[in-house]
């Protein structure tokens, strides 16, 4: 590998930890003019990289919003270890494919907001409902949604209600639907 | 043979509906996903003739339930819900238990344009109301 695409490579990784909430950064030597040392090894003029501490950037609103996404996902798998251990007559198992549904429309929402600058549309909670179905259930002061994700078709069902507003309807949760996330948001 | 009769249930009076723990999210709040149809209606007891603690108990080993407590006539309130005392008595492989009641009204059998959110409606409505446990998940068995 060439040192400039390992370079690359560990300035993308290093921003991916710092995002992450690392406080370094991997800066390469070729930032001399920002005042980090060129290292030269002995047997060549290849260059290195420098480790440097710097400032935390202070996360953004859209930043936490996501990382509250992502937490929120990760404690949804719980559902598939959801077992019919009351011997309920209509019990169909979590999927992963019906997980995956509901968080990747939740991902695409939030991406779709995110680049519109909608901020505040919240994070919904992931839970099971019937037949192996997933909800997403935003529930905020004033306004709350209710998106079920059947076990069975690849549709989502919908209903939500804020003052003088009511929505309801089905969609293919293969799309974005932005005025979802405009209607949480505004 | 039914000995017991079918009685109308007063708006103020309660009703217990058991919820398996198992399927709640690892904060045991109650959620949306709770309230589903078994057998074709949503099964509860009344409190005439039920407590809650015999609600979580009915169908052994309580510790898998919590309960909760639904109000009649804020149930009814709810467009499309209805509410029936139906006892059960010589069923065979059901227990007898006179405070049996169902909500029917959840899953709807027409299906149409109108109906997309429906259920979602339903539930939100339903959750707005009752979420509050009247015996939380964890809850020491009596």
């Amino acid at each position: 590998m060439s040192g400039s695409r390992m370079e690359r490579l560990l300035e993308s990784a290093s921003l991916e930890r710092h995002r992450a909430g690392s406080p370094y950064l991997v800066y390469s030597a070729k930032d001399e003019r920002l005042g980090f040392k060129r290292r030269e090894h002995r047997n060549s003029t290849e260059e290195f990289i420098s480790l440097v501490p710097v400032p935390r950037r202070p996360l953004s609103l859209s930043d936490l919003e996501w990382r509250s996404m992502e937490d929120e996902i990760n404690a949804a798998n719980f559902v598939l270890n959801i077992e019919n251990d009351i011997e309920t007559d209509d019990f169909v198992p979590y999927t992963r494919e019906t997980l995956s549904r509901a968080t990747g429309f939740l991902q695409r929402l939030m991406i779709h907001a995110h680049s519109a600058n909608l901020v505040g549309v919240g994070v919904p909670r992931i839970g099971p409902a019937d037949r192996g179905s997933i909800d997403l259930y935003w529930e905020r002061s004033d306004r709350t949604l209710l998106i079920n994700f059947p076990a069975s078709e690849s549709v989502a069902n919908y209903y939500g209600k804020k003052p003088k507003s009511e929505i309801s309807g089905r969609f293919d949760p293969s799309e974005a639907r932005a005025e979802l996330a405009v209607w949480l948001a505004d | 043979m039914n000995d017991w009769p079918v009685e109308d249930i007063p708006n103020p009076d309660s009703l217990f509906y058991r919820v398996p723990v198992g399927g709640l999210r690892k904060d045991m709040n109650v959620a949306p996903g709770v309230f589903k149809e078994n057998k074709g209606s949503i099964s509860t007891d009344w409190e005439k003739y039920s407590t809650a603690v015999e609600t979580r108990s009915r169908q052994g080993r309580p510790e898998r339930f919590a309960v909760l407590r639904m109000i009649v006539g804020k149930v009814k309130e709810i467009e499309e819900l209805t509410v029936s005392h139906e006892p059960v008595q010589a069923v065979e492989g059901q227990p007898d238990n006179q405070a049996h009641t169902s909500i029917y009204g959840l899953d709807s059998q027409i299906v149409g344009f109108a109906d997309h959110g429906r259920k979602e409606r339903i539930r939100t409505e339903l959750y707005k109301r009752f979420n509050a446990w009247e015996i939380a998940p964890n809850a020491p068995v009596e």
